[in-house]
């Protein structure tokens, strides 16, 4: 089972910009497996501090169907993704060809303010 | 009447969109409906190709046998969604413990794929070569050496056929000689990586350790790191013939942590701590 971790920190502050979009897109392969059956993600986390007491926040994303996934901002998750399946086909199809990948936007939702 | 009835159901399933709520067809009746799509029809979801891959694992080599002339025949279609789904359902098949013997008729399907200008089908034929069983035959040496000598393929498909070769013929002098020429390119740091990686652990001349060994002093920091750890992996001769490259990586200044604790730890295997 291919192990993966990536991790993007950024402090969102209230006064800053009132719309804050952050992206992240990266593609990374495990290269114990093939070398070409990478994992991509492209997402962009918008943060609105219209209202610094209540700010909410969506997310853009558009990944492949594996691995797992999440985003959480300033404590809050804000998008998880959990493939619905763990067998070879499943992951051939996801990375391999790159198909199923997962698109979308969430609902923008209230996090904890800094 | 059954086959009419097949035929419209199918009509049915493309013009929906879905395979939800449906009988899952055989692999045969799936890829022939799929062949006969127009080029420009809406593709069916990941979800419903899943579906009837998942039926290849199980299923007789006598299914598959009367099912991959439809496959071969879907991966010539001119929608690249299609040829897509086509090549998806072949890596399932070459994933067989059967596999050498039912693809040997269909070699040459799959050897079409490196023209494909889509580099996932190049990089498909090279995964379906490189894990047919009981083991590859000596047919794919030839399509591959072919690969990788054009400059104008997708070259992380390429490096992912210098693995399969390095680790299929690592004394044939022509492969060595297609690795050193492949190697010798001007490649983007990803790929030069990729193809680093690919000949980890494998046992390659030592010419081409040489070239592995070239990358500790690449400008580009992945390129190092891969290098650094790919090394150990390659025998001892090769640790031995990379320690002086090894000393400078880990004594250069500005070199980062990271890359210097892997040359580290490269040299402390040397001296068999």
């Amino acid at each position: 089972m291919p192990y993966f971790s990536f991790e993007n920190r950024r402090q969102f502050e209230n006064g800053a910009d009132q719309a804050a979009p952050v992206s992240s897109s990266a593609s990374a392969s495990n290269p114990l497996e093939s070398v070409n059956a990478p994992i991509t993600w492209d997402m962009r986390i918008v943060v609105d501090t219209t209202n610094p007491n209540a700010p909410t926040a969506y997310v853009n994303y558009n990944h492949t169907c594996y691995p797992s996934r999440q985003i959480i901002v300033n404590g809050d998750l804000l998008y998880r993704y959990t493939p619905p399946r763990n067998d070879l086909n499943y992951i051939t199809g996801c990375l391999l060809f790159q198909s199923g990948k997962i698109t979308g936007q969430t609902n923008p939702s209230t996090i904890a303010p800094r | 009447m059954s086959h009419i009835f097949l035929k419209a159901s199918w009509v049915m399933v493309f013009v929906g969109g879905s395979l939800a709520g449906q009988t899952t067809p055989s692999v045969q009746s799936f890829f022939r409906q799929l062949a006969r799509q127009p080029a420009d029809s809406s593709l069916p979801t990941y979800d419903d190709v899943l579906k009837v891959v998942d039926e290849i694992p199980a299923a007789t080599p006598d299914d598959i046998t009367v099912a991959l002339p439809v496959i071969v025949q879907a991966l010539s279609h001119p929608n690249d969604g299609i040829k897509v789904d086509a090549a998806f359902a072949l890596t399932a098949v070459a994933m067989r413990a059967d596999s050498a013997s039912l693809l040997e008729p269909h070699l040459a399907a799959i050897n079409s794929l490196f023209d494909s200008a889509n580099d996932r089908l190049q990089n498909s034929a090279v995964f379906i070569f490189s894990v047919l069983k009981p083991k590859p035959p000596q047919e794919i040496v030839p399509p591959l050496l072919n690969f990788l000598a054009k400059s104008d393929r997708d070259t992380h498909a390429q490096a992912s056929a210098v693995g399969v070769l390095a680790r299929y013929e690592p004394e044939d002098a022509l492969v060595t000689t297609a690795i050193k020429n492949f190697l010798s390119r001007k490649l983007d740091p990803e790929s030069r990586a990729s193809a680093f990686n690919a000949l980890r652990s494998t046992r390659v001349k030592p010419q081409i350790v040489d070239m592995i060994i070239a990358g500790l002093d690449d400008p580009n920091q992945g390129v190092r790191f891969t290098a650094v750890q790919v090394i150990p992996s390659l025998g001892r001769t090769a640790l031995l013939q990379a320690q002086p490259a090894l000393e400078k990586m880990a004594n250069r200044p500005g070199e980062t942590q990271d890359v210097k604790k892997y040359a580290n730890e490269a040299l402390a295997q040397i001296k068999g701590q």
